[in-house]
């Protein structure tokens, strides 16, 4: 599939919003040439090795799907698949997800062409569907009955109270987990909503106040909504239960806000609905202080809150947003990508905080929500990559060198192995708060501690330079492998005889070691010039980063 | 059929595990992305900690075009052409692509197709075939040309390892304590495969003059056509003497000198347990275990049949037969054991009932690292260890059950009668207290009384003074009434 077609499966508001950014080669090069990096980029373009294929980096996406599903309260989620994709995905939501039984209707070649596999998920459904249990059933039609066309929609639509829900997250439609989310979301949103259409439905159970609300889209960290409560309240706003939703009743209170926040921006169906319920829709979300100020001026506006109030609520929220980012500065050059969806967010906020972000990428879609983050991040000197693919990624990473590379897994392990400090955006940076004063100090937390063992990530690739390479893969070896090249480019120092003082030298704690080189000394740090053209004062002057 | 919590991959990953396991082979998945990300990128990481791309496979990362429209093999061919082409590669589908019956590889490229019936098979199955086929691929037809050599005079016999593949729980413990188990009685390690052997090596499997074979649920296909004598794995202090004793006589070494030289290294432990107290626990601190048919037998067999350990409940995840957890947490409501083996699945089902049973993994699936080689069930250095770890777990149970100190001391005070030192009053001060007790209303008097007098006491011999002052009277008064209103 080439680039070109992914924008054109993508949802029509995706679309409307794509522009002619296709996210592929071409695209690259073009958007190097705009935002006159052509030099760079176009090197950068030239340099991609062909990946194995064009697709953004995902897990199975039906992950998403299912992860939203384990972590909703009284609700019940059933794979319809092939074990290899349902024990994978139990595996890793029982990992990311929670600890709650994955139900699974099995079939195999024989069920399947007979039409008994669909016989088999209602008589699963019929069983699971107690009220007493669960408000919701939860069935996902994976790759094979997706493609064969199980009819999920055939099933009742609620037994016994307990509302069914049956939705097809093939693994080669939905492109990546993240919108994997909004398929299982978005089909909530949408039952809700047509059972709110018919008459009155349940209050929340921690019944709100009356002020009116803004409904947040996206897995957020647990305290960002409080926080951003905080920001809207000088409004007279707060916040409505998010999306995905906690609770089935918490759905109603979502869908009764006045404002919707799409903060994550791939939630595309989530969107439809809201807009169906006649809910304005905002982009972005409130980072750094630029980004708080913008934010709050559009949920207010879009609220129709007087523009006295907003202008309370963006002067207290900028003032705590600035003095957070002064007591946590970040000086460091940083690449950023990742398939949550809050990347542009994320380097936004590394950028107020004075870090150099040449590149990020994201596996997610270009929509109209992330716009205004893309224009201001474009603005700011990063080039921003939809649909990025692994080469992309690490090709950027490689080329800016970065101090500290945020990432999906491989491109973590790409960086380590060479030497450059990296982190798992989902496990790092999506565990903590990203919004107001707590996202600032949080996120320079991780860049500090991680780049300040820039040492230590120096010191491993010279000691095992070579091994895990070519021949030498994986593990079982009995020695090392008959022929490795990297032996010879790396050969072991002539020792002298031991003595005590060697020893009291390798076991010095790696703080005492001579300091780290400073970034401007570095070999391709004049060279990179370009790479700075945005760059805070303060850190193309000092040659202190990364310390 | 409503399966709750899968334990086992479909058959793809089975011939993943098994063909990333050997050297010199590339392997080319077919399928979305999802279909590599799951297996290599994710779980492997979890279950064998290799970092996502480190080993040789790509994926052709599938889409709807490829589905609906162009086929995968264009997209096969731009995949594979991503890999080192020196070396042989094959190509397994994931599900989606077995269904539209992709893997059919371009003409011209050095691509090796392998079914792994992923829709029907389980993993193990599969990567049983999977072992087999590498055999019969790249070794079969060599090794028949090659003269079957007679063993040279003072030579040692040679003996293969069949089945170590990635994704297998503990497998790095348990093939290093049976090498060194081969190796112990004068026999010499042949081949370990598929693990860690070069695609070069597969004829050599017809060299060794016996076969140990791993585990049940796989590698077991391989050794019959092998055409060799095989013993399975043990586990188990007897158990491991038989495999010895029938492994001297197939290979006419002696075995005896090395499993006495055992009893007084790796198995002392377990006589040194034996004869202690913690013994007399054996025949009722029952376990249960749900792991694998190797496991859950061995297990068995060694706890309850060699040292009389009762079991409660046993489970086999065994290579065709979906499982029926929903049985399992019923054993485990019904006949809770003290200490319970198994996988992530167990301990969660544990967790929900609020048994106290103490968790020892045994098995997958469940996000737990087995690199390190000291933790082996088979063998006798397995006999050692998992005997040690039941032991400490009947300590750790004695630990919840005993008392939580902090806990027992949260009961209402009984001060002593008597104040350690005399405190004296002075005058001022009895003045001041005789007063107080006349304000008091009769029914409270005494109490009102002996409170202020314990308070005033108390913080003069806090502030280190033998004397009651009034001001001492005035400040209690004072803190006490302060009480009262709030
Ligand atoms: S076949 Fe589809 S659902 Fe299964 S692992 Fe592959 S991408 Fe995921």
């Amino acid at each position: 599939m080439s680039p070109q077609d992914i924008a054109q499966q993508a949802p029509p508001a995706a679309q409307a919003a794509a522009g002619g950014c296709h996210g592929g080669r071409e695209t690259m090069l073009e958007a190097a040439k705009a935002a006159g990096k052509s030099e760079v980029l176009a090197k950068l373009a030239s340099d991609y090795p062909k990946g194995p294929h064009d697709q953004p980096q995902s897990m199975c996406p039906a992950f998403g799907s299912l992860r939203v599903g384990l972590r909703m309260r009284r609700t019940a989620t059933v794979l319809s698949g092939s074990a290899c994709c349902v024990y994978g995905l139990t595996f890793t939501s029982h990992f990311y997800g929670a600890r709650r039984t994955v139900g699974y209707v099995p079939f195999d070649s024989e069920t399947l062409v007979t039409g008994q596999l669909f016989e088999d998920i209602r008589k699963a459904v019929f069983e699971l569907a107690k009220p007493d249990l669960y408000d919701a059933v939860v069935i996902i039609n994976l790759c094979v009955p997706t493609a064969s066309g199980v009819p999920l929609d055939l099933l009742p639509k609620q037994i016994e109270g307990v509302r069914i829900i049956g939705i097809d997250v093939p693994g080669f439609g939905v492109p990546t987990h993240a919108e994997a989310k909004d398929v299982l979301a978005g089909a909530m949103l949408r039952y809700a909503r047509q059972e709110a259409e018919q008459g009155p439905v349940q209050r929340p159970r921690q019944a709100a106040d009356d002020r009116p609300s803004v409904a947040l889209i996206g897995e957020l960290f647990p305290a960002d909504p409080v926080g951003i409560g905080a920001l809207l309240a000088p409004m007279g706003l707060t916040v409505a239960p998010q999306l995905p939703s906690r609770e089935w009743r918490d759905l109603y209170a979502a869908l009764d806000c006045k404002v919707t926040a799409a903060v994550h921006p791939f939630y595309t169906a989530a969107v439809r609905e809201f807009r169906s319920a006649g809910r304005p829709v905002v982009g972005s979300g409130p980072v750094g202080v630029e980004g708080t100020a913008a934010w709050l001026q559009a949920i207010g506006a879009a609220a129709g809150v007087d523009a006295t109030a907003i202008d309370a609520a963006k002067a207290k929220a900028t003032a705590a947003a600035a003095a957070a980012l002064a007591a946590s500065p970040i000086q460091a050059r940083i690449t950023v990508s990742g398939y949550e969806g809050s990347e542009l967010l994320v380097a936004r906020l590394l950028i107020e905080a004075g870090a150099e972000v040449p590149y990020v990428g994201t596996a997610c879609p270009r929509t109209e929500w992330s716009e205004p983050d893309r224009q201001w991040l474009e603005a700011h000197g990063a080039h921003v990559q939809y649909r990025a693919s692994l080469e992309q990624d690490v090709a950027a990473m490689r080329e800016v060198k970065p101090d500290l590379a945020l990432g999906t897994t491989p491109l973590v392990q790409a960086a380590k192995e060479q030497g450059t400090p990296a982190i798992y955006f989902t496990n790092m940076v999506s565990a903590r708060p990203l919004f107001g004063p707590a996202g600032a100090a949080a996120l320079a937390g991780i860049v500090r501690t991680q780049t300040a063992g820039r040492e230590r990530f120096g010191q491993m690739v010279a000691f095992f330079a070579g091994v895990g390479q070519g021949q030498a893969t994986g593990y079982g070896m009995s020695g090392a492998p008959a022929k490795q090249p990297a032996a010879k480019a790396a050969p072991a120092k002539p020792e002298a005889p031991k003595r005590l003082v060697e020893q009291s030298i390798v076991e010095d704690p790696p703080a005492e070691r001579p300091a780290p080189v400073p970034l401007s000394a570095k070999p391709n740090g004049a060279a990179k010039a370009v790479h700075r053209v945005h760059v805070a004062p303060a850190v193309a002057a000092a040659g202190v980063r990364g310390g | 059929m409503l399966v709750l919590d899968h334990d086992r991959a479909g058959g793809y990953w089975g011939a993943v595990y098994a063909f990333t396991a050997i050297k010199g082979l590339r392997v080319v998945i077919d399928g979305p992305v999802g279909c590599e990300n799951l297996p290599v990128t994710a779980v492997l990481h979890y279950t064998d900690a290799l970092p996502p791309h480190e080993l040789p496979v790509v994926v052709t990362g599938l889409a709807e075009d490829q589905l609906s429209m162009s086929g995968t093999e264009g997209a096969l061919r731009r995949a594979s052409a991503t890999q080192d082409q020196s070396q042989p590669a094959v190509v397994v589908t994931g599900s989606i692509a077995e269904m539209i019956g992709g893997g059919v590889t371009p003409e011209g490229a050095n691509l090796q197709r392998f079914l792994p019936r992923t829709i029907d098979e389980d993993q193990w199955q599969s990567a049983d075939r999977a072992i087999f086929w590498l055999w019969s691929e790249f070794g079969a037809k060599k090794a028949k040309a090659r003269k079957p050599a007679a063993r040279a005079e003072g030579a040692k016999p040679k003996v293969n390892i069949i089945g170590p593949i990635y994704g297998t729980f503990n497998m790095p413990s348990d093939l290093a304590e049976i090498r060194r188990l081969i190796e112990g009685i004068g026999c010499e390690v042949n081949l370990v495969f598929p693990l860690g052997a070069h695609i070069k090596d597969v004829p050599r499997l017809a060299d060794a003059e016996v076969n140990v074979c791993l585990y049940r649920e796989f590698g077991r296909k391989l050794c019959e056509d092998l055409d060799k004598p095989y013993l399975q794995a043990p586990i188990g202090v007897f158990a491991t003497t038989n495999f010895l004793r029938k492994l001297g006589e197939l290979t006419g070494v002696d075995p005896e000198p090395f499993i006495e030289q055992e009893k007084h290294t790796t198995i002392k432990p377990v006589w040194d347990l034996w004869r202690s107290v913690t013994q007399d626990f054996f025949g009722t601190a029952s376990f249960a275990v749900v792991a694998t048919e190797t496991y859950a037998r061995g297990l068995q067999r060694y706890l309850t049949d060699e040292l009389g350990i009762p079991c409660t409940f046993s489970f086999e995840r065994k290579a065709g037969v979906k499982p029926d957890n929903a049985a399992v947490r019923a054993a485990l409501q019904s006949t809770p054991p003290l200490v319970l083996y198994g996988s992530y699945n167990e301990r969660m089902y544990a967790a929900e009932l609020g048994t106290r049973a103490i968790f020892i993994p045994a098995s997958f699936p469940g996000a737990l690292i087995r690199r390190a080689t000291g933790t082996p069930f088979m063998g006798y250095a397995g006999a050692t260890y998992v005997l040690q770890e039941y032991c400490n777990a009947l300590f750790d149970a004695l630990f919840h059950i005993l008392p939580l100190g902090t806990e027992l001391d949260r009961v209402e005070a009984t001060p002593a009668r008597l104040p350690a030192a005399a405190v004296v009053w002075d005058e001022a001060a009895q003045a001041l207290l005789d007063a107080f007790v006349e304000t008091q209303p009769f029914l409270v008097r005494i109490s009102a009384a002996k409170q202020l007098r314990d308070r005033a006491e108390r913080a003069a011999r806090q502030a280190g003074e033998v004397e009651v002052t009034a001001a001492r009277v005035q400040a209690v008064q004072a803190l006490l009434a302060e009480g009262q209103a709030a």
